[in-house]
């Protein structure tokens, strides 16, 4: 499980852009974005490592600004 | 007197739409009278279909003109990358113009179809992000092609170009548009300018407008960790400056004006969707001579993300 910060969300409509993109990703099993507190929470398939340069060029993808990335224990 | 002096009606009518269509980033709720902050992530696409209706004010002229329009606008933009944004929008209307003639019979001009088709690009030249707020500026330029027909006649003759649904000139636009967005409410001003060209001897007047947009989330009022629809309560005002037409080379005195616009409106806003509404009031009307002056816009329609 992985912890995105993500800057620059702020409706609904910004959501569905993050979590459309990171559900598209090779070996993430579900992307959840919380926007109350700014944050997407990715989990990967079992014994896949997440790949935090690819995770960052998504959030830019969809026009925001990642922030830390990091698993859930770190935050 | 001349009945072009109507064209500025129906060009108002349409400026939010597909008319003086503009654009700014990935965001979300975005203005309804104009579309210059329309949100595109790289590689999505976002669809947007409004319906708008118009009647010009009562004319005091001898004519008694009367200009109606309804029209079907609908936009295409697609994320070509995070910051650049490609944008195309058709019309379609349906325009009438009433007038008393000389000897007295009432008379009436119409004709609809696909106007003309507008092609944009925008780029985002700032992109400040921090949690739960973002400000963005973006520069836009676009061309509006002569999709729509402009040589349309009836029993009567030639139709008035107030009437055709197309200008029969490539013109170009271009424009700046910022916006401020926090999880309460979002702000976006943008000013843009269309120079129209000349087409079939008629010149219509470039345009020049200021607009601004707030919208308000009025609930939920607290987020919570879920995701409902959010219900925004939109404020916006559209300033509009046209100069005189001109005519087989000669100025139309009873052409353009100043028009300020006051639009409440509201918006429902999901994950894929949303659907929107407003009122444009003419609130100030100062017409050149006797041209038409902008009556009431009523615009309503929805978008989808995808």
């Amino acid at each position: 499980m992985v912890d995105i910060s993500v800057k620059g969300m702020s409706c609904p409509f910004c959501v569905y852009s993050v979590e459309k993109k990171l559900n598209a990703l090779d070996g993430v099993q579900t992307a959840k974005v919380d926007l109350k507190q700014g944050r997407a929470r990715v989990v990967m398939q079992p014994g896949v490592p997440h790949d935090e340069q690819q995770l960052r060029q998504v959030i830019i993808d969809a026009g925001f600004t990642p922030g830390t990335i990091g698993p859930e224990a770190e935050r | 007197m001349s009945s072009e002096a109507a064209l500025a009606v129906g060009k108002l009518a349409r400026a939010g739409g597909a008319g003086l269509l503009l654009a700014c980033t990935t965001l979300a709720a975005a203005p309804i009278t104009f579309n210059s902050a329309l949100p595109v992530a790289k590689g999505a696409f976002v669809g947007r279909v409004q319906a708008v209706w118009t009647e010009s004010q009562p004319d005091t002229s001898p004519l008694r003109r009367r200009r109606d329009s309804r029209a079907l606008n609908s936009v295409l933009g697609y994320g070509v990358s995070p910051k650049l944004a490609l944008f195309g929008a058709l019309p379609v209307v349906d325009q009438r113009l009433r007038l008393t003639a000389a000897d007295g019979a009432q008379r009436t001009r119409s004709a609809s179809g696909v106007g003309d088709a507008r092609l944009f690009a925008r780029y985002t030249v700032l992109q400040r992000d921090s949690l739960g707020s973002t400000l963005r500026l973006a520069p836009f330029l676009g061309v509006e092609l002569p999709t729509g027909a402009d040589r349309r006649s009836d029993g009567q003759g030639t139709l008035p170009t107030a009437v055709q649904p197309g200008s029969g000139a490539v013109d170009v636009f271009g424009g700046m548009i910022g916006t401020w967005q926090t999880l309460d409410y979002q702000m976006d001003g943008q000013i843009a300018y269309q120079h129209n060209r000349q087409a079939n001897g008629f010149d219509a007047s470039d345009v020049l407008r200021a607009d601004l947009s707030l919208q308000y989330r009025l609930w939920p009022q607290q987020l919570g960790t879920g995701l409902p629809g959010f219900v925004y309560g939109v404020l916006e005002t559209n300033l509009l400056h046209r100069g005189r037409n001109r005519s087989q080379g000669r100025s139309d005195a009873d052409s353009g004006g100043n028009t300020l616009l006051v639009s409440p409106g509201l918006q429902y806003v999901t994950r894929r969707w949303i659907v929107e509404a407003a009122l444009q009031w003419p609130l100030i009307n100062r017409p050149n001579g006797e041209a038409l002056e902008p009556g009431p816009i009523v615009r309503g329609g929805f978008r989808v993300n995808f």
